[in-house]
């Protein structure tokens, strides 16, 4: 009972004595301060040092890449490193960049989060690697782009597609963006599509229910009424982002649909796992074949490979496909990309832009003859690049690249490595021309 | 109206399925009062390992069957093997520990995948024979479908059935309703875990194994069906096989019925339907009521 | 009875503690004692002052920034254990409130408010927030209330992936810290440092008062006991409410901050993810005790900038330690100390058996 009767230090003890107290359980306090100490030291580590030195080291030139590396996305990051990594090697090959600099790339993973992105960034930007590529979501690129602005780097966003990162009154003005924006792309597969099959009328839409999807669909729908064909949307179905069981949606368009294919189309505002599980649930309908073309926009590749060789006749809209062209620069891309990964075996869209932004750095490294990244994005804004689809450059006033989007048709084939051969294609100009096509 | 058939149609056919990895989780939640993220993961590795032991080739309908099969062990094996090394040692501890313990075996286990078969996604196809369509009352549908909806009730009932009938199934409720009486009793309690875990393992692996021929097979398949079967259980009851197939259905019905009505709320399908569940029975439909810990 | 207002703290020693024998479950016998709470805010405020401080004199350049985040994250950990270790709720939908507070100050005119205004706004947006969605879920408990605050979190990250002006999954940018007259915090990485070690530590002292008064106390014997509480006159469900309130508030408050340091928004702030990771940080750090999560919380933000970083396996060796955590740790880094003390004085005392049995809990 004696413990009761001691008073414990209150609001009445004078301070000195109740400071002392903060000793007097060391098991508890013991392990606290230590982790506090730890606390300061990881603070100073996790950024390894503040100082910042230039970018370039003697003979090195860093660039730094930043892309989702771990989790479920992870292939889409080790597949964009490995073109990064190709671009590098082919760089050093031919002498390096600025008089004999190697250019060599620092990883950086964003677990697929803005925050773990924009950290990166800074550590990055903060150890002197002020030149910046990479990045796969739109909102990562949002969060990058204006923090190493602020910093004082340069970025290329080189998957990036969303409307605010380019443009004159884009979220950072030293950012560059390589991939096709989302209006691009539309406008192109509308032209393509106006083309393919004039006598349109009804379009259903399948897509994922969020922001951009609707935004994709929409623009796309539109921008083929502005090309000249008569089309309605008939039906359309939004789903959840990480659904993937779509019997309720598949067959009331099954029942919806009457009379021949002719001047139908469906349009699938879906990617990944969500087309594949679609043309999956939707074949033993035979749905798409009641449709006289199907189209998607983006990454549908990845489906189509998945798919194992049955995949039905697609439309999309990217920039690259292996296959599309057979000149010298592609082979040589594509045979140093399968020598790096051989169970990868060929690149595909992200790996082709992280391996054009690499190769347009390096380019503005030598025509600025420096790193500094004022110099650099100076360069960057008056450069090209010819790479295995043709030349790129920037558009000096938005920042948008000049790449040429691929709209091409392709079907599974069991045989091919790809598990996919194109059927048609077209390549289509910033300018909306039709620059090129063949099957 | 017209609809009603479609509407029941995809009710069972999303329902079911559902059904299948919400057993499991509610079986070995009625024993170890654990809400096993890792179900998630196993149900991605059953679908894995169907594919890996088919090659993704379309198969005889008996090879499949014996795929599905031998999946279907592993998975159980596997785990057997988690509740050995990770919940066995958890009893006692608050709920919340061993939610937490299977969000991070859910980690691990996605991770192992990752490293086994990595990440670029890959599809199953379906048995041969089995990907046409049936007409069903003049309505057309998946002929897996049918094949789903039909396995799915077969091992409900059969569940059900041993739970209510069998010793073995006295034993789990028994245990699920009072384990120190149970053992007490002379219960095998450790046996009862063990086999609770091994029959959710299976149900995990045979409803991946089953459902791979839909679905696009890569690692984000472990999260896909995790919050509709949460939200499946949680209408049913904790605990409850029978709340189970309630709450599978329920979701299905309120998607199937969305689709057609408002398909603008998808998105909030399941939370919808737990919503208003949760008003009128905070425990579920077959959940206890009075029996739990009053709160003031 | 105890008769005295809620907000007083207790005096006298706790009783001492009657030790725990093999069988019993899984707390070892220090967490017990350390349960009853011991924080003084004296003893926060001096702490604060000197790792504040200190922390931000030292450090420089980009680390000022990891040191901010670090601090807005421990404040968000320490508001969801009020919840969580402190009343024995665990909600699986704090991240709805640590997104609301961000979104709150995301738009004009709060954007243009002086930066504490509009975070001390956002807090008490997210507290009346809180209260709704106490009273949604006040008839249910354990796994039931965790998955019904995940199924509210997510609807709200849903109704912000689905409205463009909220600007849907690619989030919002080019958000500002407003300026306090002449004093602009966003200037420099030390100036906003600062700011959010202020704003934060008022926020902690707070919580450390009120983690010591009777409303403390009760909250833990809701915890221990619901029912033997309410026996005692405790008004359970007015102390779950409270708790949530004031968890809610401020993670309101460290979302508002954490708005204002990263400039841009998105929704991936509201997943049920990151409510799951600010539930992992207070059990890495420790529960039961007050600091725990804030090391929980440093521990993840080093996870995330730092460790791991580039390996594809990032998520692997995470699932790794959180299970050594839960199997082998279960109060924490916070409560290493004691498990270590618990391991050793015994094996100690059978050495030396003449020695002083010592350890805190006993007569002192």
């Amino acid at each position: 009972m004696t413990g009761l009767n001691r008073r414990r230090p209150g609001w009445s003890t004078p301070a000195r004595r109740r400071l002392r107290t903060l000793s007097s359980h060391p098991w508890r306090t013991v392990p606290l301060l230590i982790a506090a100490v730890a606390l300061v030291a990881a603070a100073c580590g996790s950024s390894g040092g503040g100082s910042a030195s230039g970018s370039s080291t003697g003979g090195v030139v860093k660039l730094g890449f930043i892309s989702t590396m771990s989790g479920p996305l992870a292939q889409i990051g080790d597949d964009m490193l490995d073109g990064a990594k190709v671009a590098v090697a082919q760089v050093n090959a031919a002498g390096g960049v600025d008089g004999g600099k190697k250019l060599q790339l620092v990883v950086k993973d964003d677990q697929l989060t803005p925050a773990t992105g924009a950290a990166a960034a800074r550590t990055l930007v903060g150890s002197g690697t002020k030149l910046i590529f990479g990045m796969l979501d739109s909102s990562i690129c949002l969060a990058v782009a204006p923090v190493v602005q602020s910093l004082g780097g340069v970025t290329i966003g080189t998957t990036c597609s969303s409307d605010p990162l380019v443009g004159p009154k884009r979220a950072a003005q030293n950012y560059f963006s390589l991939a096709i924006s989302n209006t691009a792309s539309c406008a192109a597969t509308a032209k393509v599509i106006a083309q393919e099959y004039p006598k349109l009328t009804s379009i259903d839409v399948f897509g994922y229910d969020y922001i951009t999807g609707h935004e994709i669909a929409t623009q796309c729908v539109n921008d083929m009424k502005t090309d000249g064909l008569h089309v309605t949307v008939h039906k359309s179905y939004f789903v959840p982002l990480t659904s993937e069981s779509f019997t309720a949606q598949i067959t009331a368009l099954q029942h919806s649909l009457s009379g021949p294919a002719t001047g139908r189309a469906l349009f699938l505002a879906t990617y990944g796992a969500g087309t594949t599980a679609f043309l999956k649930q939707a074949a033993p309908y035979h749905l798409t074949q009641q449709y006289q073309t199907v189209i998607t926009n983006g990454g549908y590749v990845s489906s189509g490979e998945a798919l194992n060789g049955s995949a039905p006749a697609v439309w999309d809209a990217y920039e690259y496909f292996p296959t599309v062209v057979s000149n010298s620069r592609n082979s040589a891309f594509v045979k140093q990309y399968e020598a790096l990964k051989p169970a990868d075996k060929f690149p595909n869209d992200w790996s082709y832009e992280a391996y054009m932004g690499a190769l347009m750095y390096a380019k503005a490294i030598t025509a600025a003859k420096s790193t500094d990244p004022a110099a650099v994005a100076a360069a960057l804004a008056k450069i090209s690049v010819t790479g295995p689809l043709g030349a790129v450059r920037f558009n000096p006033a938005t920042h948008e690249s000049t790449i040429p989007t691929l709209v091409f048709q392709t079907t599974g084939d069991a045989g091919s490595p790809m598990k996919l051969k194109i059927l048609k294609y077209d390549l289509v100009s910033p300018t909306n021309q039709i620059v090129s096509s063949g099957s | 109206m017209s609809n009603i058939v479609p509407i029941i149609l995809s009710t069972l056919a999303t329902g079911l399925p559902l059904f299948l990895i919400a057993s499991g989780l509610t079986l070995i939640f009625s024993v170890m009062r654990v809400l096993n993220f890792a179900h998630g993961a196993l149900f991605m590795i059953g679908a894995f390992l169907v594919s890996s032991l088919l090659s993704g080739r379309a198969v005889a309908v008996p090879v499949f069957v014996g795929a599905v099969l031998v999946t279907g062990l592993a998975v159980a094996a596997m785990s057997v093997a988690t509740e050995r090394v990770v919940f066995r040692r958890l009893y006692g501890s608050p709920e919340v520990v061993g939610l937490l313990a299977s969000f991070a075996l859910l980690l691990i286990l996605s991770g192992v995948v990752q490293l086994v078969w990595g990440s670029d996604p890959r599809t199953q196809a379906q048995a041969r024979g089995l990907g046409g369509v049936v007409r069903i009352f003049g309505n057309e549908t998946a002929t897996y479908n049918l094949v789903l909806i039909i396995v799915a009730a077969v091992i409900g009932l059969a569940l059900a059935g041993a739970l209510r009938w069998t010793r073995a199934g006295a034993k789990v409720k028994a245990t699920a309703e009072d384990r120190v009486m149970a053992e007490a009793l002379g219960i095998n309690v450790g046996l009862v875990a063990l086999g609770v875990f091994a029959v959710g393992g299976l149900l995990a692996g045979v409803a991946g194994s089953l459902l791979a021929p839909t679905v696009s097979i890569d690692p984000s398949l472990a999260l896909t069906f995790i919050i509709q079967s949460f939200g499946a259980i949680i209408i049913g009851g904790l605990g409850s096989v029978e709340g189970a197939m309630v709450g599978a259905l329920l979701i299905g019905l309120v998607d199937a019925v969305l689709v057609v009505v408002a398909p603008g709320l998808l998105d909030y399908g399941v939370y919808i339907a737990i919503g208003a569940v949760m008003l009128v029975r905070p425990y579920g439909i077959f959940g206890a009521t009075a029996r739990r810990t009053v709160q003031a | 009875m105890v008769r005295a207002p809620f907000f007083t703290r207790p005096g006298g020693r706790p009783p001492a503690d009657p030790g725990r024998g093999p069988g019993d479950p899984v707390l070892p016998a220090g967490l017990a004692s350390a349960r009853l709470n011991r924080t003084s805010p004296w003893r926060t405020l001096v702490l604060l002052v000197i790792v504040g401080v200190g922390g931000t004199l030292l450090l420089g350049g980009v680390n000022l920034f990891t040191w901010s985040t670090i601090w807005i994250y421990a404040l968000f950990a320490l508001s969801t254990n009020v919840l969580f270790g402190w009343t024995g709720r665990a909600s699986f939908g704090q991240a709805a409130f640590f997104g609301i507070g961000a979104y709150f100050v995301s738009f004009s005119p709060m954007k243009s408010w002086p930066a504490p205004v509009a975070v001390i706004a956002a807090g008490i947006v997210t507290a009346a927030a809180a209260l709704v969605v106490s009273g949604v879920t006040r008839r249910s408990s354990g796994l039931s209330f965790a998955i019904l605050t995940l199924v509210v979190g997510q609807v709200l990250y849903e109704v912000v992936n689905l409205t463009g002006s909220l600007g849907g999954e690619t989030g919002l940018y080019g958000i500002t810290a407003g300026a306090i007259g002449p004093v602009n915090v966003a200037t420099s990485y030390r100036a906003f440092a600062f700011y959010t070690i202020i704003m934060v530590g008022a926020c902690v002292i707070f919580l450390s008062w009120l983690r010591s008064s009777y409303l403390g106390l009760s909250m833990a014997g809701v915890r221990d006991s619901a029912r033997r509480s309410s026996s005692l006159g405790v008004p359970v469900a007015g102390i779950h409410a409270i708790a949530f309130g004031v968890a809610g508030a401020f993670a309101g408050i460290a979302g508002a901050l954490f708005a204002q340091q990263q400039t841009t928004v998105s929704s991936s702030l509201l997943n049920w993810s990151f409510s799951g990771d600010v539930v992992v940080m207070c059990l890495v750090g420790g529960m039961y005790s007050f600091w725990g999560p804030a090391l929980g919380a440093a521990l993840y933000t080093w996870l995330t900038t730092a460790g791991f970083a580039g390996s594809a396996n990032a998520n692997l060796y995470l699932g790794v330690v959180l299970l050594l955590v839960v199997r082998v740790f279960p109060g924490g880094i916070a409560g290493a100390g004691t498990l270590a003390r618990d391991w050793v004085s015994p094996r100690l005392r059978n050495h030396w058996p003449l020695a002083e049995p010592g350890g805190a809990g006993r007569h002192d």
